[in-house]
Parts: structure tokens; C-alpha cells; sequence
């Protein structure tokens, strides 16, 4: 058995099964250069979104206490020292790289579906922070940070009646 | 005969298709990078959220099984989600029988498994001199 047959599946990309029809294809293809090309210029779909939020890497769960945000993010095989977290103005930044630890001379990949490199998000939140009390801990390769709502966001809560 | 065992499964299906059939529904296919070095085939895959002692890696008649149960979330009303705790990480593959499953060695760190698998000695590459 050849070590290829190690890979254990190959699906067919959106792509690959367009390819019954060759004009739709190549009409498919035509629009996916264009759209990244334009996305590069920040006038794609996909940049007006990256205003907002960076990248879509790492995925995040935003979540809400009455005292606090919780943001959680899913980052696998980064080096804590890599990892940089800042607060500016109300966003959440994330930044980070990376790195893989496996370049070794030589190797040949028969599978790849990680990727690396350097990131970068942004995540806006939605009120005030009390920024000498954020906590963050990076384990099992999963980021929380907790970020306590102020003082005066936590009064400014206020219960509407129904009449 | 294990090699027929793998094959010839139910439903006619291979092993790849069943794994790729699994109620999506909690399970979780890890990214997965597979390379080859001269001495081993090194399995990386991306496993965050998961404790060491909940990860079961399985190698069975040529099969290898990735197992990890991701710790729960805490989360019970998200203002936005991408990803969830919890859930369990599983995925399969078929290996060939060129490995020797005693020098299997695995290392977990940062959620991320390194599985070194080594070539059994008949499977390395041999150089050979020529004589003069």
C-alpha cells in the first residue's frame, strides 16, 4: 500500500463538481478572480466585513454576564509569547502568529488543512471596559479573556417598566 | 485477513465514507497535516479545547482513530458565535502496514496533537553504494 493511500478522502471542492458544465465553470472561475481581486483593493464582500472584524481567523464566542464580556477564541498551537492582546479605544484586538514548528528539511506533505502565519482581529465591544481588570489565560490552545464591564456601564443598565 | 475487514464494510461503504457519513451533529473533524520525513509520517492536528487525559488515539488493524472530548461552555447566551465548546473530536484514517506501531510516539500541546509514526525498516529509503 502506498503511503498516499493514507489520505482517506477527497471531497469534491463547490468548484470541482461545477465542472459538468465548462461555460459555468469558467464563468464561475472568471468571478472568483475578480472577487479576490477587488478584495484586495477593500471593496469586496469579504473586506467590508474585515472592517469590522480583521479576519475571520481566529473563530470567536462572544459572550455577556451582567458583569462582564467573555470572549473566547480558538487558537491551536501558538506559542503564549506569540500571542498579543490590546484594547483600543472600544475594540478588542487580537493579534498573533503562528508558527510552524515542524519545517524540517526534507518533509513532504501529503496533507495540509492547517494554515499558518500572522492574524489579526478586531473585535468591538459593546461598552465600556474596565481595562486594569481584564483577565486573559491561553490553554489547551483555547484563548478567554474577560473583560469586566465598567462601573458606569454596569449602572447605566437600566430596568424599563411596562405599564 | 484485516485488510478485508477495512474494506469491505457495511452498507458497501469504505471507511472514509462512514467517517465522512457521521452525524455531523457534536463531532468535530479536526484540521489535519500529514507529512513524511525519511525516518517517520508525522499526523498534526488541531485539537483545541481538549484535556490530554480526555484524547484517545487508537491504532487497530490498520486504522487509526483520533478521539478528544472538548470541554464544555460555560456560554449559555452568546452575543456572537463562530465556534462552541464542547462536543467531541473524531476522525479516521487507514494506514498502511509499512509502520511500526510500537514506535508510535504522540505529544499534545497548545490543543495540538503530533502523532510520529515510524517507517517500519523495510519502508525507509536505503541508499546504495556502488561498488567499485
Amino acid at each position: 500500500m502506498e503511503l498516499r493511500e493514507l489520505i482517506p478522502w477527497k471531497r469534491k471542492t463547490p468548484y470541482e463538481s461545477r465542472n459538468e458544465n465548462l461555460l459555468d465553470s469558467l464563468q464561475h472561475e472568471m468571478t472568483r478572480v475578480f472577487d479576490r481581486f477587488t478584495h484586495g483593493f477593500g471593496q469586496g464582500e469579504l473586506s467590508k466585513r474585515e472592517e469590522w472584524w480583521g479576519s475571520s481567523f481566529p473563530a470567536m464566542d462572544l459572550a455577556e454576564t451582567d458583569n462582564e464580556i467573555l470572549v473566547t477564541a480558538e487558537l491551536p498551537g501558538i506559542d503564549e509569547k506569540d500571542l498579543d492582546i490590546s484594547l483600543r479605544g472600544n475594540n478588542l484586538i487580537i493579534r498573533g502568529e503562528k508558527k510552524a514548528e515542524h519545517e524540517e528539511k526534507g518533509e513532504h506533505y501529503y496533507h495540509k488543512e492547517s494554515s499558518y502565519g500572522s492574524f489579526h482581529r478586531a473585535v468591538p465591544l459593546p461598552m465600556e471596559i474596565d481595562e486594569d481588570k481584564i483577565e486573559a489565560t491561553y490553554k489547551k490552545g483555547i484563548l478567554k479573556i474577560k473583560l469586566p464591564k465598567s462601573a458606569e456601564a454596569q449602572k447605566n443598565r437600566t430596568k424599563i417598566a411596562i405599564h | 485477513m484485516p485488510q478485508k475487514d477495512i474494506s469491505v464494510t457495511r452498507q458497501g461503504r469504505s471507511l472514509a465514507e462512514q467517517e465522512h457519513l457521521r452525524p455531523q451533529k457534536n463531532h468535530i473533524r479536526p484540521a489535519v497535516d500529514i507529512f513524511e520525513t525519511e525516518q517517520d509520517l508525522v499526523l498534526v492536528a488541531d485539537m483545541p479545547g481538549v484535556d490530554k487525559e480526555r484524547l484517545d488515539i487508537n491504532l487497530e488493524r490498520g486504522i487509526l482513530t483520533l478521539k478528544g472530548e472538548i470541554e464544555a461552555s460555560n456560554h449559555r447566551e452568546p452575543l456572537f458565535r463562530e465556534f462552541s465548546l464542547g462536543g467531541s473530536y473524531y476522525r479516521q484514517f487507514e494506514l498502511s502496514d509499512v509502520f511500526d506501531s510500537n514506535k508510535t510516539s504522540a505529544e499534545f500541546k497548545n490543543g495540538v496533537l503530533t502523532l510520529t509514526l515510524a517507517k517500519s525498516e523495510a519502508a525507509k529509503p536505503r541508499h546504495i553504494e556502488i561498488q567499485h
